[in-house]
């Protein structure tokens, strides 16, 4: 699940799934942060933890871009009388998880989105005496910001679940136990404020470049066209897939060359699903014309009234598609039967209509930066 | 002389005045005197805090713990006040409500006191199918913050994983902190009546907190470890005369302190002194014959403001080590004959248990001496008792703490199932040895 920020109210829990990976990765910067805490063991009491955070968040992140789950790293200080109160039980090592819960405020979300991350804690000796370091690594949930503007990220407080074990790898008499931490107030606890920024291709989709080729005769058309989609919650789109008109060429028995004009025009919306791991499925009705139909150059039938008796479902789906890099999508469609198409209609349809139609089409997205740098050596970078 | 006229009207005005005196009296009687006025009187407060009208919260923070000057009239069980506490951390707030309670029990004089404890009943089920588990805790410590209820509510009872299994298992369960956690405690650590009755007065008084909803009628169970384990052991033996109106079905106890003579002789100069200390202490405050104040050096001076001042179990384990009686004391307490009638009146084993029992120990307590566990076993055996004896080789009395859970929780698990118990107590009888 990619976390978006909807509600202020919901508690996120951390995606499970890989992120989508953008092609052009956004920038990662460090950030890094100390803040102190006041953790409750058992027989310990209230003790205080100083933790060190370091993080890769970008400065910049794009609207509608799913972040990658950018790595945490921590390490908290373990005081003196916390160590005397754990080898008291005798305990050696500890290990457990700490849970990070943080609030990400954003544009429209003043009160901020409630996240945690799990940091796993590795199995740690314990000195006999003083403070020592804990280390817990892990990484942050994947984010979906939907609107443009300034963000922060907030530390909260920590859940520890600590696990300490005798020397010979055994649980000590506190078994598995939940530690309380509690942020000492008045600190800066914001981790990292990335900028939102419009994505550069909201609204200009991606350029469509592939081919087309009829079951029926094995012509192939060029295609060029756009896709627009606009995406809405829960990883579902809406828009416009628009091709271009094209011809179809083939050389029927090997000699006798055909071909067909086609045009294309969408009988409505395309819509779809993009999932948090690249797969896009996509159905676009698209009405088809055929303006011309020829052999050896001669004009056989078409016209605008010639077109396929209903739309056609073009059903397309990619197995790795992004919003910032788009993919390639590919797809099988029936084209129905034609009519209109003159005197020779009935000849001319079973030639072009039928089941079993490929397309294959690459999207890339309208505005992608393409600078090259051409030094005066000739070599480009 | 006076007038007859002037007698009549001062014996009518007399007896008006005696008559609405006896009535005002009366009326007083009525507020002050009457059962469970405490304990019933409605207030705005309550209400307020989520609790139905009905049970008094108590005055807010620590004041809650001060016992009421007389205490309140009633039976042993009864609820003086109650309020909303946390069950634990995050896991246990999310398994089961918790209040804290005051309640009425009674001491080893058998007279009528006021202490405090928690009641806590899982969410995950109906109140009144559960079961409830009195678990007895293990040594606190004498300061007041050291109280389990305490800690219990602030997420650092040393004891919470045993806690959190029972809550898993939709068990209610009756945590007594034992009586004299207030400000300037008075604990009678080590006192077996008094920790006896508080573990039996803090089922009563689950069974009588109107918003636990549980049963009357319900299974009881009992659980403990080290001083845990020697309240329920002392549950046991006390319930048929004075709790018998309880359901109990079985016991599990482990590290306990069955002779404290043997127990503190051997921790005279040990690593864990802290806890003979702290029994000295203990005793004194259930019987003030027993010598402590007045025979202490000035180091025992010192130390002992310590213990009621800032002492939990912890401190009592680390800042006590390889002390001895006589580094504190002029006069060995050991020595003394009221400690010595004291501390044998507070041996265990001379009453049976009539439910049966888990007992386990580790052959290498260093805290709870190990063979003084074993002659207990020897005298339930003895008595008759059903018990079950599961010796731990190689552990230290804290670790088993968290080890013995599992068989503990499997034996508890049979009893509510009905599972006839066995007993694996020698065929052939031990001498009784003391």
């Amino acid at each position: 699940m990619i976390e978006r920020l909807l509600g202020a109210a919901a508690l996120a829990t951390v995606a499970m799934l890989p992120a989508v990976a953008p092609a052009t990765p956004a920038r990662a910067d460090q950030v890094s942060l100390t803040l102190n805490y006041h953790c409750n063991y058992p027989l310990i009491g209230s003790q205080p933890v100083k933790v060190d955070v370091k993080a890769d968040i970008p400065k910049t992140i794009k609207v509608g871009e799913p972040t990658p789950r950018f790595t945490i790293s921590s390490v908290s200080l373990v005081n003196a009388a916390a160590t005397r109160g754990l080898r008291a039980v005798y305990a050696a090592k500890i290990e457990g998880t700490a849970t990070a819960y943080a609030s990400v405020v954003a544009p429209g979300y003043p009160n901020g989105l409630k996240v945690r991350a799990f940091l796993p804690i590795a199995s740690t000796p314990i000195p006999d005496s003083g403070e020592f370091p804990v280390k817990a690594d892990g990484s942050t949930p994947s984010l979906t910001f939907d609107e443009p503007g300034h963000a922060k990220i907030v530390v909260g407080d920590l859940l520890l679940t600590l696990d300490p074990k005798l020397a010979d790898g055994t649980e000590t008499g506190l078994l598995t136990f939940e530690s309380e931490c509690t942020q000492d107030p008045g600190q800066n606890n914001v981790l990292a404020e990335p900028e939102i920024v419009p994505a550069a291709d909201a609204d200009k989709g991606f350029a469509l470049k592939g081919t087309t080729t009829l079951k029926t005769t094995g012509a192939v058309a060029p295609l060029t066209g756009s896709f627009k989609p606009a995406f809405q919650d829960a990883g579902t789109f809406t828009g416009e897939l628009m091709l271009n008109p094209a011809t179809a060429a083939v050389a029927l028995l090997g000699l006798i060359p055909a071909s067909a004009d086609l045009a294309f025009q969408p009988a409505g919306p395309a819509t779809g699903t993009l999932a948090a791991d690249g797969k896009l499925t996509a159905d676009a009705k698209t009405d088809i014309s055929v303006p011309s139909v020829k052999v050896f150059g001669l004009e056989l039938g078409g016209g605008t009234d010639c077109h396929t008796s209903a739309p056609a479902n073009i059903a397309l789906t990619s197995p790795n598609f992004s919003r910032t890099a788009g993919g390639d999508l590919t797809g099988t469609y029936a084209l129905p039967a034609l009519t209109g198409c003159g005197a020779l209609n009935d000849l001319i349809s079973p030639l072009i209509s039928g089941l079993g139609n490929t397309i294959s089409l690459a999207g890339s997205p309208v505005t992608q930066p393409t600078v090259t740098v051409t030094p005066l050596n000739g070599r480009t970078q | 002389m006076t007038r007859p006229h002037d007698d009549l009207l001062r014996a009518g005005t007399f007896r008006t005045i005696v008559a609405s005196a006896l009535a005002v009296l009366a009326a007083l009687a009525l507020v002050v005197f009457a059962p469970g006025a405490f304990a019933h009187e409605a207030r705005l407060p309550s209400e307020a805090r989520g609790l139905p009208a009905g049970t008094d919260p108590g005055p807010p923070g620590d004041a809650f713990y001060t016992p009421p000057s007389p205490v309140p009239a009633g039976q042993p069980g009864d609820v003086i006040r109650a309020r909303p506490a946390k069950a634990g951390p995050p896991t246990a707030r999310s398994l089961a409500d918790a209040w804290q309670v005051m309640y009425l029990s009674k001491d080893t004089h058998d007279q009528l006191i006021a202490e405090t404890g928690t009641i806590l009943v899982p969410k995950g089920a109906d109140p009144a199918t559960m079961p409830i588990v009195a678990m007895a805790p293990g040594t606190s410590g004498p300061a007041f913050r050291c109280a389990p209820s305490k800690m219990i509510d602030g997420g650092i009872f040393y004891e919470q994983a045993m806690l959190n299994e029972l809550l898993k298992r939709n068990w209610a369960v009756a945590v007594p902190d034992y009586p004299g956690y207030h400000a300037n405690p008075t604990t009678t650590y080590i006192t077996g009546r008094d920790e006896g009755h508080a573990v039996l007065d803090a089922v009563r008084a689950a069974q009588r907190l109107p918003e636990a909803k549980l049963s009357k009628d319900a299974k009881v169970l009992v659980h403990g470890y080290s001083q845990g384990g020697g309240a329920a052991m002392w549950a046991g033996e006390l319930q048929p005369a004075y709790a018998p109106e309880l359901n109990l079905q079985g016991i599990t106890a482990g590290g306990v302190p069955g002779d404290i003579v043997s127990v503190a002789l051997a921790l005279d100069g040990s690593k864990a002194f802290g806890f003979l200390f702290y029994a000295l202490l203990g005793l004194h405050n259930a019987y003030p014959d027993v010598q402590f104040d007045n025979v202490l050096s000035d180091a025992g001076k010192q130390a002992r403001q310590q213990l009621e001042g800032d002492s939990c179990t912890l401190e009592l384990l680390l800042n006590f080590q390889s002390k001895s009686v006589d580094d504190y004391f002029t006069n060995s307490p050991l020595g003394d004959s009221a400690w010595l009638t004291h501390a044998k009146e507070n041996r265990l084993g001379s009453a049976a248990i009539k439910v049966p029992v888990y007992q386990y120990h580790s052959t290498t307590d260093e805290i709870v001496a190990y063979p003084q566990a074993s002659r207990l076993r020897d005298k339930y055996c003895a008595l008759g008792v059903k018990l079950t004896w599961k010796p731990w080789d190689g552990l230290s009395h804290i670790t088993l703490v968290g080890r013995g859970n599992a068989d503990a929780l499997a034996f508890l698990t049979d009893r509510l199932n009905g599972v006839p118990a066995s007993s694996n107590c020698p065929t052939t009888p031990q001498g009784a040895s003391s």
